[in-house]
């Protein structure tokens, strides 16, 4: 992944692409979430396949595309009509298509004010909710995309978290074990060397285009009240 | 998000009952899920044989904190003799039905009652 969608971390992608084409070894990354918000020249950073998103960028949902290097040859999955020179058959989305070419062209043109704007917001989130006691940083302080910012809490659990966010009209995520099906907590989390307990109070704020620094202002004042709320709750808390 | 719970699960999410510790409570149940590592305890103070008074803290999702709060509820002014008859399935029921996978935080309600009653048990029998 280009740009980690957990936890916001941006890989060292140029690194990694020095090592595959060093090895000769294919190099694709999943960029659709560093798409419009990380520059990406795929021939300076040796990337041979890359993948993006169109919903992410403010395009149409459904569409998506695969940048294919020159003279890679790939397998064909999807067989029927040959459409998209063999590889993707089936009736074009020329809606989905059009729009995701649309999106990123304005996404380029509007990037650097976009990132600068996610960044300040992301900044005030980051400094404020980081000052609620035994609260961490998940993932990079700096190398992070501008629109992510991810927390955990001490004695708390996300998913409780989450509703609690949920009926103060605030939408957030977590990687804790209880709000997944199978009871596991995030593999990010754990790669990270997050144990179970830690990955448990985790959540995961993010921002787009759109958001205001009220709405921000807004998150920063209800969220100290919604965790000591749940601390009170918990056994695991003294204070 | 909201939707997997009944209404009741998430009143008793949003004001559990019995909510605190007793400081000189007669019985202490702590439980660990080891499913998703969740922990709850629960303190009652117990007089003739019934529950008195019944105080829980809960670290987990809203459906172990709602499985805690009800079970309070349901046992409190019972004898203990009722109250250590409360299964995952009554506390469950009570709240309108569970997930299938958050059965299990249901089960740590009970659990913790269960323990908190033998606790109260061995400390009278020393
Ligand atoms: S306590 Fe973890 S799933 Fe309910």
């Amino acid at each position: 992944m280009f740009g980690n969608n957990e936890i916001g971390t941006i890989e060292p992608i140029k690194e990694i692409g020095k090592i595959t084409k060093k090895h000769d070894i294919l190099f694709h990354s999943d960029a659709v979430q560093a798409i419009g918000k990380v520059p990406i020249d795929v021939n300076e950073l040796n990337i041979d396949l890359l993948s993006i998103s169109s919903h992410k960028i403010y395009g149409p949902k459904g569409a998506g595309a695969l940048f294919i290097r020159k003279g890679l040859e790939l397998q064909t999955i999807a067989h029927g009509g040959g459409q998209e020179k063999g590889f993707r058959s089936s009736t074009h989305n020329t809606p989905g298509i059009v729009g995701l070419g649309k999106a990123c062209e304005l996404g380029k043109k509007r990037m650097n004010k976009d990132v600068s704007h996610l960044t300040k917001l992301r900044d005030i989130l980051i400094k404020e909710i980081q000052s609620i006691e035994q609260t961490y940083l998940n993932g990079h302080p700096e190398k992070r995309l501008a629109n992510n910012a991810h927390f955990r809490f001490v004695a708390i659990e996300g998913e409780s978290l989450n509703l609690m966010l949920d009926d103060k009209g605030i939408a957030a995520s977590t990687g804790s074990a209880c709000s997944s099906k199978k009871l596991q907590a995030s593999h990010v989390l754990l790669a990270i060397g997050l144990n179970p307990e830690e990955a448990h109070g985790s959540l995961r704020l993010t921002l787009g285009r759109l958001s205001t620094k009220d709405d921000v202002e807004y998150v920063v004042n209800e969220l100290p009240d919604v965790v000591q709320k749940l601390r009170n709750m918990s056994p695991l808390w003294n204070r | 998000m909201k939707d997997k719970y009944t209404e009741k699960v998430m009143d008793h999410f949003r004001n559990p009952r019995n909510i605190g510790e007793i400081e000189d409570a007669d019985g202490i149940g702590t439980v660990g899920n080891p499913k998703c590592g969740d922990i709850m305890t629960i303190y009652i103070k117990v007089k003739n044989d019934r529950i008195e008074d019944i105080k829980f803290k809960t670290y987990g999702c809203a459906a172990a904190i709602a499985s805690t709060s009800i079970a309070t509820e349901m046992v409190k002014g019972k004898t203990l003799k009722e109250a250590a008859k409360l299964t995952r399935n009554d506390v469950a029921e009570e709240l309108g039905g569970l997930p299938d996978y958050k059965m299990h935080c249901s089960n740590l309600a009970a659990d913790a009652l269960k323990k908190a009653i033998e606790d109260y048990k061995k400390k009278k029998n020393k």
